[in-house]
């Protein structure tokens, strides 16, 4: 905070300046009371401590003969106007050579020489006016953001306006971006004002313009970077003393900055306050302009150069201050509207007149006088107003308000007339607009546009005369259409019935109608037959809503023909497919969305099996079914080999994975399977399914699988270090290949096997073939 | 029971309320309720054209006389240049204090029926010298032998440690007042109650709530009447206004929202305030006490306390459900609420009654040993344990307060620095540095010496001018630092160049400075006076003193 001037401070005369020592003490006595009633105030204490604590130096300079004298130039200097600026015409050409977006270094030499200044000067005062184009670009920002957020059009604008990328000025916004503009602004989280209050003054103490300019940090920090800076900033604070105002003033600024930069959401909340405050100034402007209930043009010019400041541009600008003088229903005038406003007046004068005359109505005549005058401004509102439905909204305003008043009526009848220039110049565009169409043969949107001005004015003035416009127009497009008809002549079947339909549609009065359907019913068969081919082309893809669409422009065409009956069967019949295809897709979305739950998911299929044991699906979900079930025994298979895959690793490096799915035995030599039949197939199997299971196994891409012997097995079972264990409740046993021929109740054939529990003392076991077991299968 | 002990009450003097405390012949701390029958009195003193106002009906006439009133001393203490005027009279902080004081006293003398002479006053553990000064001479204004100031934590801790008795542990007191926050981590052993570290803030407490709801009234008040002058610049309303809003936030503890009614220039305004509102604009404040919080934690782990066992909440304000809601976020711990209101005036009583039984003690010992009374002062440890015993069971007989009761006053209350101190020294490049020879949070009491070296030859004056500072390390700015005083070392003449001078500095166990020059030459002792222009002294002492012995107070 620069030091204040303590004559002004101290509230003395500065012309003459007040030397009087005693006077002077008083003032001080004075002040200091007052501050220090002031210590507790609740907005002014920090304030008033700052006062306190410049009391001694302000007893030191203003009670010493020798200071006194200067601190009184001082007054006076800050009383008079600011110091010219030193480089106002090197700008002036810098700014002119820099509207084209950029500066050249031989521009700069010449600039140099012709004010005889270094170039190092020119380029300084160049680099000062970018960060101003900057600063200016972030105003315009900040006053967008007031909002609550900014729209995508408004970034292209202001890209355009600077002759930047969309992406440069989108790195400055630090608020919401929405692409459309119309968006409740309430919905956006504010700060509340005693906090803005609260922030606003502390600042003004520490004399910084924002929480950000505060920490020393740019608007576009990042929020931990800001996070950061307020600690330390805290820190540093609680290392000073000297509980002075500006560090009291820092300290609550701290506090703000921690529940200010909490989350981004209350970063933007306070954005948008920044943002306000810049429009709460222009406010104010607006404010003191309009205290006399209207603006003067000049003072409107004042106001828009202001808002131009602010970083709106002039039609903004124009719209805000005349959106804000609606509101306070302030009237604008113009050059146009002083001349109108003569008449009222007179009007005015002469109601007056009238109103004296007829005493006995004198409440009446109050009244009416100022409906009078309201209707008066009422004129020259909508005079001033060129826009003519905002002149009707004016209007209805005003009768709205005086609807049982004498000018209701005139109103009423103003309302209409100018709708009825309304309608005359929608006519007139349309005419016109509709003539440009079929200059350029776009007969259709000639139409469109008719019937649209039919539809708004169903009974307007100039019914008559646009339809028979439209009579002329379909006239004009029939025989251009027909025309067209001729070059279908290439067109497949169904092409060329669409064309001879549309042709229909378009001209319900056409002149070939007649000849248009002859060809249409001479094309029965062979439509017929394209549309077969269509079907059984699309049914093979199980479109069956296209077929089903094919069906019914047929029926629509030819529905008294031979065919009619067979072909609304077949629609029927497609009708159904495609229930069924949505059943079914329905069924695998809500299977899919259990993701690894098969279990839930095959459960889903199921139900609807159990509901409809007969529905046509039956094949399609019993074949959804296994898919399911495949993927879970992949899955299951996989989280198999994983775990595997992890034993193997602590097997010391004798069981090695060589190839996917394999293990290899590096002592043998042997490559032995990962996974057993029962993990494969889920299920024990008898010798002669054993035999058959190693013959098609083609793990790893091998093809020589075969059962091991009772030696490989017991190798890797019977002795350390084991072969990683298959996870199972109980070990399971493998068949080998060597069996027997036995006899017990009648001659069978019983194999050895060898049981997966991990054991060194084992008694070698025999099974019949008939029982069940698994295969740990194994190759050369 | 037998002998009475001389009573040393415990004034609590907060910057919204105060409270007087004493301890009963049962040993249990109570507070003395004041001549309207509250336990608590504003803090608030109205000038009443010659008699003095003060507590609740001064508070009630600050709506009537906004410009006869003064409240929140406290935040002014210890500062030359805060002036109440009155009469074309100026006051300062410590002569208004001395009113609330004198308040508190007079009406527990009516009640007791007993004249008080002795009294402990409490400040936030955060108080510098100056201010401590302060409030001790606003207490001898009074005309009251203060017997020491001791920090309000510390007090609470004392009234927690002695009533909630159980095994050692470390808390946190977070004290929320009026208008300070203070946060001390304190160590609690059944024998010892030692402060570990203290800080916080004493421009932060409840009336900034308060303030808060104010600044939002007024916009309120803005936007229903739509009238932009601003309302606070009229006294009455600006009172009125802050009396509002105090009770509103109280009310807003209980419940979840409250009416409020404006009045101002004949408008009349209501407004509906509630609790989510409330503590949305005041959430920044809450943020600064927790962040000063982790402030303590870290300077406590850098001497070892790396956890601590519970946080206790003192001071009213810490009554707002925002306090223990952030702090249980915060630090996942239910915070426990303990007497908030009387805590401080109570701990502030046993600590009197502490001191009264150590003079009874001491005198005993004295008898018993034939010593001065000064010799046992200054050396009651080396006193053998056998005499200390029976001397102690002696008192016990005398007074009828049980053994071990009198044993467990005993406990050592141990306190830290608030500040560092040093001294303005030169660095070689002739800049001027604070060298601080007591450093923040040390352990009271503390000696500290440093060599300092005369600059010529038969030098004849040593300026030395005393610092405070928040620094925790050696050497700090001088900007940084404030000057609480300075001194003049006299030197015997004829002292060669660069000789040695000791300067040691001093601090008792209540946190008031000595400062000791000594030239090393022949050992001579140099008389080192401080001047200060902080607190109130000398002549101008006086005078207030007399003045407020005239006084009349109701």
């Amino acid at each position: 905070m620069e030091r204040e001037n303590f004559y002004q401070v101290l509230e003395l005369s500065v012309n003459p300046p007040e030397s009087d020592q005693k006077k002077i003490e008083e003032a001080i006595k004075k002040k200091q009371a007052e501050w220090s009633r002031y210590r507790n105030h609740p907005t002014k204490a920090v304030l008033a401590k700052h006062y306190i604590d410049l009391i001694p130096e302000i007893r030191r300079v203003m009670l010493d003969p020798s200071l006194r004298p200067n601190e009184a130039r001082q007054a006076k200097i800050q009383f008079q106007n600011k110091v010219k600026q030193k480089y106002l015409q090197i700008d002036r050409h810098l700014e002119i050579r820099m509207s084209k977006g950029f500066i050249t270094d031989e521009e700069v030499f010449k600039l140099a020489k012709l004010h005889s200044v270094s170039e190092k000067k020119i380029r300084d005062r160049i680099n000062a006016k970018l960060k101003e184009k900057y600063s200016r670009i972030d105003k315009q920002i900040e006053i967008r953001m007031s909002k609550g957020f900014i729209a995508e059009e408004e970034i292209a604008k202001l890209a355009k306006l600077h002759t930047m990328s969309e992406d440069e000025i989108r790195k400055r916004i630090t608020c919401p971006i929405k692409k459309n503009y119309k968006v409740d602004s309430t919905q956006f989280h504010q700060l509340d004002k005693s906090i803005e209050k609260v922030i606003h003054a502390n600042l003004k103490i520490v004399g910084k313009s924002s929480l950000y300019d505060f920490l020393g940090l740019s608007n576009s920090s990042s929020l931990e970077a800001i996070q950061k800076r307020t600690k330390e900033k805290e820190t540093e604070l609680l290392k000073i003393i000297k509980k002075d105002a500006v560090v009291t003033a820092s300290g609550i600024l701290v506090g703000q900055c921690i529940a200010v930069f909490k989350t981004q959401e209350s970063r933007n909340a306070y954005n948008i306050s920044i943002a306000r405050s810049h429009l709460d100034e222009l406010n104010s402007d607006i404010e003191v302009a309009g205290m006399d209930g209207k603006i003067r043009t000049e003072y409107f010019e004042a106001l828009v150069k202001a808002a131009v400041k602010f970083g709106m541009d002039r039609d903004e600008a124009c719209q805000y201050i005349k959106e804000y003088c609606r509101e306070k229903k302030w009237n604008i005038e113009t050059e146009k509207t002083k001349k109108h406003f003569r008449l009222p007046t007179t009007a005015i004068f002469a109601t007056v007149i009238i109103t004296v005359v007829i005493t006995a109505t004198i409440v009446w005549a109050v009244k009416s006088q100022h409906e009078k005058k309201e209707y008066q401004r009422l004129l020259v509102e909508v005079d001033n107003q060129n826009v003519l439905e905002e002149k009707i909204s004016i209007i209805k305003k005003f009768s709205d308000s005086y609807s049982e008043g004498s000018y209701a009526l005139k109103a009423e009848k103003m309302i209409i007339e100018i709708q009825n220039i309304i309608e005359e110049r929608d006519y007139k565009s349309l005419l016109h607009r509709a003539d440009i169409l079929c200059t350029a043969n776009n007969y259709t949107e000639a139409t469109a546009v008719c019937k649209q001005y039919l539809e708004k004015y169903p009974n307007g003035i100039y019914k008559a005369k646009i339809s028979s416009k439209m009579e002329d127009i379909s006239v004009r497009s029939d025989d251009r259409d027909y025309e067209k008809l001729n070059t279908a002549i290439d067109f497949d079947s169904g092409e060329k019935i669409a064309v001879y339909m549309e042709y229909l549609n378009n001209h319900p009065k056409g002149k070939y109608r007649d000849k248009v359907n002859q060809f249409i019913a001479d094309m029965q068969e062979e439509y017929y037959i394209f549309l077969k081919e269509k079907i059984f082309f699309y049914g093979k893809q199980e479109k069956w809503k296209i077929c089903a669409q094919l069906c019914d422009n047929f029926i629509k065409i030819y529905d008294s023909s031979q065919h009619a009956e067979e072909i609304k069967s077949l629609q029927a019949s497609f009708q159904k497919k495609l229930y069924e295809q949505k059943i079914l897709a329905n069924l695998m979305l809500k299977a899919e969305h259990k993701g690894n739950h098969y279990e839930a998911a095959k459960q889903i299929y199921l139900d609807y099996l159990k509901a409809y044991p007969n529905t046509s699906l039956k094949k399609k979900l019993n074949s959804e079914l296994a898919k399911i079930q495949n993927l879970e025994d992949l899955d299951r298979k996989a989280k198999e080999k994983e775990r595997l895959r992890a034993l193997l690793k602590s097997a010391g490096g004798i069981f090695v994975e060589k190839k996917d799915g394999t293990i290899t035995d590096t002592r043998t030599g042997l490559v032995w399977c990962m996974l057993d039949s029962n993990l494969e197939l889920k299920r024990l199997i008898d010798y002669e399914f054993a035999l058959q299971y190693v013959k098609s196994l083609r793990t790893g891409g091998y093809n020589d699988w075969r059962l091991p012997t009772v030696g490989e097995l017991e190798k890797i079972y019977k002795r350390k270090p084991f072969f990683p264990s298959v996870e199972s409740k109980e070990p399971v046993w493998y068949w080998t290949s060597e069996n027997y021929a036995c006899y017990s109740d009648g001659w069978s054939k019983v194999v050895d096997v060898v049981s997966s529990q991990k054991e060194t003392s084992w008694n070698k076991d025999q099974k019949d073939c008939r029982q069940l077991g698994a295969v740990r299968a194994v190759r050369p | 029971m037998g002998e009475q002990m001389k009573r040393i009450f415990g004034i609590d003097l907060g910057t919204t309320y105060s409270s007087i405390a004493y301890v009963d012949e049962y040993g249990k701390a109570v507070v003395v309720p004041n001549a309207e029958n509250q336990r608590v009195t504003p803090s608030v003193v109205f000038f009443d054209g010659k008699s003095i106002v003060v507590g609740d009906v001064a508070k009630e006439s600050a709506k009537l006389y906004p410009c006869e009133v003064v409240s929140f001393v406290k935040r002014s203490m210890g500062d030359p240049n805060f002036a109440f005027e009155y009469n074309s009279k100026a006051y300062r902080a410590e002569e208004i204090s001395s009113y609330i004081i004198r308040k508190l006293v007079q009406d527990a003398e009516y009640k007791l029926g007993e004249k008080i002479s002795d009294i402990v006053i409490t400040c936030p553990a955060y108080f510098g010298i100056n201010e401590r000064e302060a409030t001790r001479k606003a207490g001898e204004i009074a005309g009251f032998n203060v017997r020491q100031i001791i920090n309000e934590p510390t007090a609470a801790a004392i009234a927690y440690g002695t009533t909630e008795f159980s095994e050692s542990r470390v808390v946190l007191v977070y004290d929320l007042g009026g208008g300070t926050f203070d946060i001390t981590m304190i160590d609690i052993q059944p024998d010892s109650i030692e402060v570990i570290c203290a800080g916080g803030d004493h421009n932060l407490g409840g009336k900034d709530w308060d303030d808060r709801i104010v600044t939002n009234l007024v916009e309120e008040f803005k936007n229903k009447t739509g009238i932009e002058e601003d309302i606070l610049e009229d006294p009455d309303t600006c009172q009125d206004l802050q009396l509002s809003a105090e009770k509103s936030k109280k009310i807003m503890s209980q419940r979840e929202k409250t009416p409020i009614s404006i009045t101002h220039g004949g408008e009349r305004v209501k407004v509906e305030l509630k609790r989510e509102k409330f503590e949305e604009i005041t959430r920044d404040l809450i943020e600064r006490t927790i962040a000063l919080t982790h402030e303590i934690l870290k300077e406590a782990a850098k001497k070892g306390y790396k956890r601590f066992d519970e946080i206790i909440l003192v001071g009213g304000s810490t009554r707002m459900p925002q306090v223990v809601d952030r702090i249980k976020e915060e630090f996942s711990i239910e915070p426990k609420m303990f007497d908030p209101d009387e805590a401080v005036a109570k701990g502030a009583a046993i600590y009197g009654w502490k001191l009264s039984l150590n003079d009874g003690l001491i005198k005993r010992i004295a008898k018993r040993t034939s010593k001065s009374l000064d010799q046992i002062y200054d050396d009651l440890e080396s006193t053998p344990e056998d005499i200390v015993k029976e001397v102690v069971q002696q008192m016990a007989d005398d007074t009828g307060y049980t053994l071990p009761y009198l044993e467990r006053s005993m406990v050592k209350i141990k306190d830290v620095a608030s500040k560092s101190f040093g001294v303005v020294v030169r660095n070689q490049h002739n800049e001027e540095l604070v060298f601080n020879l007591i450093l923040r949070n040390t352990a009271l009491p503390v000696d500290a010496k440093k060599h300092f070296y005369t600059a010529i030859p038969d030098q004849k004056t040593v300026l030395i001018r005393i610092m405070e500072n928040e620094s925790s390390a050696e050497t700090v700015q001088a900007e940084n630092s404030i000057e609480i005083g300075t001194a003049i070392l006299n030197l015997p003449t004829g002292l060669p160049v660069d000789l040695p001078i000791e300067i040691s500095f001093k601090m008792n166990p209540e946190g008031r400075l000595q400062i000791n020059a000594v030239e090393t030459s022949e050992l001579r002792t140099v008389a080192v006076a401080i001047e200060t222009k902080s607190f109130i002294q000398g002549e101008e002492f006086e005078e207030a003193k007399t003045r407020s012995q005239s006084l009349v107070i109701h």
